[in-house]
């Protein structure tokens, strides 16, 4: 740990202010809080909101565990998890039971997630209504009038042009009965997992200055209409190459020698867990 | 008029019946008015001129005005040599009153407000067409956007469907659910009206969607009928209104209008700038909404062939004020102040 940088980076001013619009976003589950977004030694856009949270909320005790769409040793998440070691000397692993904190980007991994652990999200863009409406300030008016009919329009568009809701990922949730969120460009295979969760999610956008909330035991549903329901990607027929494991969200991987495609696990950590316990 | 002891507006999606009496009107508007500008009614020096000043009105439109791209009203200067203007006998008797050098009438010299509607006061019964003529920048569209609550008015009393409550000064909510549940509108620019990128079918299905339904089945089935009333093919549904015609447009904008049932139908300028025959189609699909769904309308048009064909009773309207009022045979056949006359002889 370098002694020349504040525990966990940032200075306490701006952890504690950090921390309080953290506290507004649970007690206003799915409410987008403004917050003073920091400068970071890393790009904005590159997980510079997540980043925050994991830094303000981080304890010198804590386990981390960092994904990116899944896997703990992309590119993006070795370079977050090595500047968060050089100024907190926090654990690191891949186990996501063994981790406090997580922090990720487009995946929540497999395993269900306790009351102990926060995951925290990082979010280019926070705003639901940001594809049907481009004004920030009628957004917030929709918001608070809780008019979500441009929202379910477009899906209904959707199902005009498509017989289907294109949204893949990012799909809008309604946050207990109230805001509808967007749980950030997750698939839709991990919304379910929003709902009722025993964990604390907690979601950074950088760049748009905005954290929001899922507190544990929260209901979030995925907005659909009563004779079209939502439906998660399926994988049927396929299995993890590596693990074997079905009921899983998979990548689909090309081999570009053999000219074969085949599914691996999108989590990493689930998969080594899995070759362990079998080996 | 209809002859029936009641007029059951009914409102399924609210579960709750207005009985109106037939000889007790639908809407009822007393002292509208409406300036463009800051703190004209000191100049005028008759702040009361409709009553109290309206306050915390918050518009229900909330992006873009609608004059944006509205190719029917860019134009102010070249107002000024209107026909007939000069001699509006009931004006005051003044037609220097507002700064005649060729400014605008309608702007007070001293602050340059626009003042487009002054002291408006109408009632719309039960089942009847009420048509609004008046030349170009007296106010009708105006009129109609205030009624329709895209604009908030500085003053003005609108009471709708028996209500005792002046519906200007509901809340947001309440006006939004009023609009969404009990009034259609369908405006001069098609712009204003519909959402260019969306598919016409979704156009149509908005305000049934904001109406709650949540069923894709049924919000389908709905869109499909109200397109075979306005006779637009099935299929063309999924196209945006964008590569339709003008009276295309208008007819979708009439789709969705009436998609929710409404009791009050607000139609402005739905047939200007469209050919004759195009026209023709529109006008007929709107005589047999109006006669078959018994809604109440109010159209307002510069064209006195539509308002011959339509309308049971007809407001004139200039510079912002209603100058003449009566049945429109009577109006047409007979009128009384000298703008109409010149209007009803240049015109037929
Ligand atoms: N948003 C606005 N801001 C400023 N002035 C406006 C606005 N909208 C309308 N006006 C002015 O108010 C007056 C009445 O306009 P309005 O559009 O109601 O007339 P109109 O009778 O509908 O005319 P037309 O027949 O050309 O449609 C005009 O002088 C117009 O320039
Ligand atoms: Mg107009
Ligand atoms: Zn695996």
């Amino acid at each position: 740990m370098n002694r020349d940088y504040n525990f966990a980076y940032l200075d306490e001013g701006a952890k504690k202010e950090i921390r309080r619009s953290i506290l507004k976003a649970v007690a206003i589950p799915g409410y987008q809080v403004p917050f003073g977004s920091r400068e970071l030694p890393i790009g904005r856009g590159w997980g510079t909101g997540g980043l925050q949270i994991t830094l303000s909320i981080l304890l010198p005790s804590d386990i981390l565990k960092v994904i990116d769409q899944g896997s703990d040793d992309s590119v993006n998440a070795v370079s977050i998890k090595r500047l968060i070691k050089e100024c907190a000397a926090v654990g690191v692993t891949t186990d996501s039971e063994a981790a406090t904190v997580i922090q990720t980007r487009h995946r929540i991994p497999e395993i269900p997630l306790r009351g102990d652990q926060i995951l925290v999200l990082q979010v280019p863009e926070p705003e639901p209504l940001r594809l049907v409406e481009g004004s920030d300030l009628v957004s917030r008016r929709m918001h608070g009038e809780k008019d979500y009919n441009l929202i379910w329009l477009r899906l209904f568009e959707d199902l005009i042009q498509f017989n289907e809701i294109t949204a893949a990922a990012g799909y809008p949730v309604m946050v207990h009965d109230r805001y509808v969120a967007s749980p950030s460009p997750i698939p839709r295979y991990d919304v379910p997992k929003l709902n009722m969760a025993q964990c604390l999610y907690l979601f950074g956008a950088g760049r748009e200055k905005k954290i929001y909330a899922i507190p544990p035991y929260t209901k979030v549903e995925a907005l659909s209409f009563d004779d079209v329901p939502f439906q998660v990607e399926s994988f049927a027929g396929h299995a993890c190459g590596k693990c074997g494991a079905r009921d899983v969200f998979l990548d689909e991987i090309y081999d570009e020698r053999t000219g074969e495609k085949y599914y691996q696990c999108s989590d990493s950590g689930y998969c080594e867990g899995r070759r362990r316990g079998a080996g | 008029m209809p002859d029936e002891p009641v007029l059951s507006l009914y409102n399924p999606q609210q579960g709750q019946e207005y009985l109106v009496e037939p000889d007790e009107p639908v809407l009822s508007l007393s002292g509208l008015t409406m300036y463009y500008g800051q703190g004209c009614p000191e100049c005028e020096g008759d702040p009361g001129r409709g009553g109290d000043p309206l306050r915390g009105g918050d518009p229900l439109r909330g992006g873009e005005p609608e004059r944006k791209g509205d190719p029917g009203r860019g134009g102010a200067p070249g107002r000024g040599g209107a026909p007939g203007r000069g001699g509006a006998p009931e004006r005051g008797g003044d037609p220097e009153r507002a700064g005649g050098v060729g400014l605008e009438k309608n702007r007070c010299p001293r602050c340059g407000a626009i003042w487009a509607l002054r002291g408006v006061s109408l009632s719309l019964f039960p089942g009847e067409v009420l048509g609004i003529v008046g030349e170009s920048g007296s106010g009708k569209s105006t009129l109609a956007r205030c009624l329709y609550f895209d604009e908030s008015p500085r003053a003005g009393t609108l009471r709708l469907l028996g209500r005792p409550e002046n519906a200007f000064l509901l809340s947001r909510q309440a006006r939004k659910q009023i609009r969404r549940e009990s009034m259609g509108m369908v405006y001069q620019n098609p712009l204003a009206g519909l959402k260019m990128d969306y598919s016409v079918a979704a156009n149509i299905a908005e305000n049934l969607i904001a109406a709650n339904c949540k069923n894709v089945a049924r919000l389908k089935q709905r869109v499909y009928e109200l397109l075979e009333i306005v006779e637009i093919p099935a299929y063309r549904g999924k196209e945006t209104p964008a590569s339709f015609s003008g009276g295309m447009q208008q007819r979708v904008q009439i789709a969705k209008a009436i998609a929710n049932r409404p009791g009050i139908l607000l139609l402005d300028e739905v047939t200007t700038g469209l050919d004759l025959s195009v026209q023709a189609k529109v006008l007929d699909v709107i005589k047999k909404i109006i006669r078959e769904a018994g809604i109440a309308a109010i159209l307002v048009s510069h064209d006195l062939a539509v308002i011959r064909l339509l309308a049971d009773r007809t407001l004139v309207m200039l510079d912002g004020e209603v100058i003449e009022r009566g049945l429109t045979d009577q109006i047409l056949e007979n009128p009384r102040h000298f703008y109409t006359q010149q209007l009803v002889y240049s015109l037929l």
